[in-house]
């Protein structure tokens, strides 16, 4: 099930439920423009079903559900058209798409219309001979792939930025070259906040189970985002499609957007060719279905897993680093800073942010961070002490 | 290049200036409202023309009503005007 064909069904799933919601989406949204020509029926049977029962609609009744329009008597009532054969209509499609959508109290119809007409648009632009985004189909285009290593540039600015935000730290390789740390113009070389590896870190099914519980938790309740927003990051997902999932919700509550599984699947296609594909409509479903538990600890448990895979990856470049006899000190600790850049940033979200209480440790990683990056006077690393690291000791940690 | 002829590149400069408006989400390269008139690039070219054919004109513009009319409603906070609970 695509994007298009999940709005669709929601869209008809909670206008079923709740027919009088359709009528401020009928001034701008036509039968035709369902790609399904089931859907297309069903939404004209349904529209005036709804316009029939309004124009008899007592004053002060709910106007979001109207006597006399719901599931049973549109199955009737399509039967008596004589189109059930002909679209392969039953009561069970349209029992399904009630129980794929959202929950009325959550479900923005309007949203799902609004998806509906732009894709219907989007195929009569097409048809009519103009060139028009087709969004994953078109993603061979130069244009795209452009784009895409823009996007991965960027990424990589800022990730810098942010390093540089929080530690404080001057570029190490100029300190080596001969400028003083603590010269006027350069920050004062510091420790940033202690990078804290858990004794126990989680193992792949831990996180796994985590990420799909936060994933979840967000779907059933996305005002968890104002929580998570800041401190929870795509790229502390191991599993890459949760991770785009994820990351469209947030830029979903970044734009002060509705947020459900029908609108996230939306966003995230949107950005598929440059993030990948998210998880399915029936993957989420299937997740909503099951969410239990804290998602804070299940946020924690996320993060303490994106801690221990990137300070075990900061490790085995460091060390390859620092063994690698072409390399001069300054590349050298260069490599150490970049490596360890993600590992500091994640470890601080995690402590700044009230979570869980950590544990120090260090286990999963061979070289201490702060050993690595300055000497314990607070003086800028030594080389030597760097092509000094120890191999990394198999499975530690675990 | 002549006069007739905006290249998706400069159109997509004319969007970010806000001196143009697409159609659709995505931007360039789908049919853009310019300078007073439809723009699209045909499919089997690659600038963008103006859209001469007074109905194909008129379909886009039915189509951006609609779509207006349905990002108002869509909009976060919009009420609904039927007035039942969201």
């Amino acid at each position: 099930m695509n994007p298009r064909e999940f709005a669709e069904r929601c869209l008809l799933g909670v206008l079923m439920s709740q027919p009088g919601r359709l009528a401020p989406i009928s001034r701008w949204l036509e039968a035709e423009d369902f790609h399904s020509p089931a859907h297309g029926t069903i939404y004209a049977h349904l529209r005036a079903m709804v316009e029939a029962a309004q124009a008899e609609a007592e004053p002060g009744q709910d106007p979001a559900s109207l006597p006399g329009v719901d599931a049973v008597s549109l199955y009737e009532r399509i039967a008596a058209s004589g189109e059930l054969g002909t679209h392969e209509l039953s009561a069970p499609r349209l029992h399904t798409l009630m129980a794929t959508a959202p929950s009325p109290q959550q479900a923005r119809p309007e949203s799902y219309g609004l998806m509906v007409l732009e894709a219907s648009i989007r195929r009569r632009v097409a048809e009519g001979g103009m060139r028009v985004e087709q969004y994953v189909e078109q993603a061979t285009d130069v244009a795209d792939l452009l784009r895409a290593v823009d996007n991965a540039l960027a990424d990589v600015d800022r990730a810098q930025q942010r390093w540089d935000s929080v530690t404080g730290l001057p570029n190490l390789t100029r300190v080596l070259e001969g400028e003083s740390a603590s010269a006027p113009d350069q920050p004062q070389l510091r420790s940033g906040p202690p990078v804290q590896v858990l004794l126990e870190p989680p193992d792949e099914q831990q996180v796994q189970a985590a990420e799909q519980a936060v994933v979840a938790s967000v779907l059933s309740n996305p005002r968890l985002l104002e929580q998570l927003y800041e401190r929870l990051l795509p790229s502390d997902f191991a599993d890459e499609r949760l991770a785009t999932t994820y990351r469209s919700a947030l830029e979903l509550h970044a734009r002060g957007e509705h947020i459900d599984m029908v609108t996230v699947a939306w966003e995230q296609q949107r950005h598929e060719y440059d993030y990948g594909p998210g998880i399915t409509p029936e993957e989420m479903l299937a997740l909503t279905e099951h969410a239990a538990g804290d998602p804070a600890y299940h946020a924690d448990v996320v993060m303490r897993g994106a801690v221990t895979r990137l300070t075990r990856a900061a490790a085995e470049k460091v060390q390859q680093a620092a063994q690698h006899p072409g390399l001069q000190p300054g590349d050298v600790l260069h490599t150490t800073r970049m490596a360890y850049a993600a590992v500091r940033d994640t470890a601080a979200r995690m402590y700044s942010q009230g979570s869980t209480p950590a544990r120090l440790a260090g286990l999963s990683s061979p070289v201490p961070l702060d050993a690595a990056l300055q000497q314990p006077d607070g003086s800028p690393p030594s080389p030597r002490r760097l092509r000094a690291v120890p191999p990394p000791e198999p499975d530690r940690g675990r | 290049m002549s006069e007739t002829t905006i290249s998706a590149e400069a159109m997509r400069g004319h969007i970010a200036a806000g001196r143009a408006l697409p159609l659709l989400p995505d931007g360039a390269p789908g049919p853009v409202q310019y300078a007073g008139r439809w723009w699209a690039i045909p499919a089997d070219a690659h600038d963008y023309l103006p859209v001469t054919d007074a109905s194909a004109a008129a379909h886009l513009d039915t189509a951006a009503q609609r779509l207006h009319q349905a990002r108002q409603d869509a909009r976060p906070g919009a009420e609904r005007d039927d007035g039942a609970r969201r």
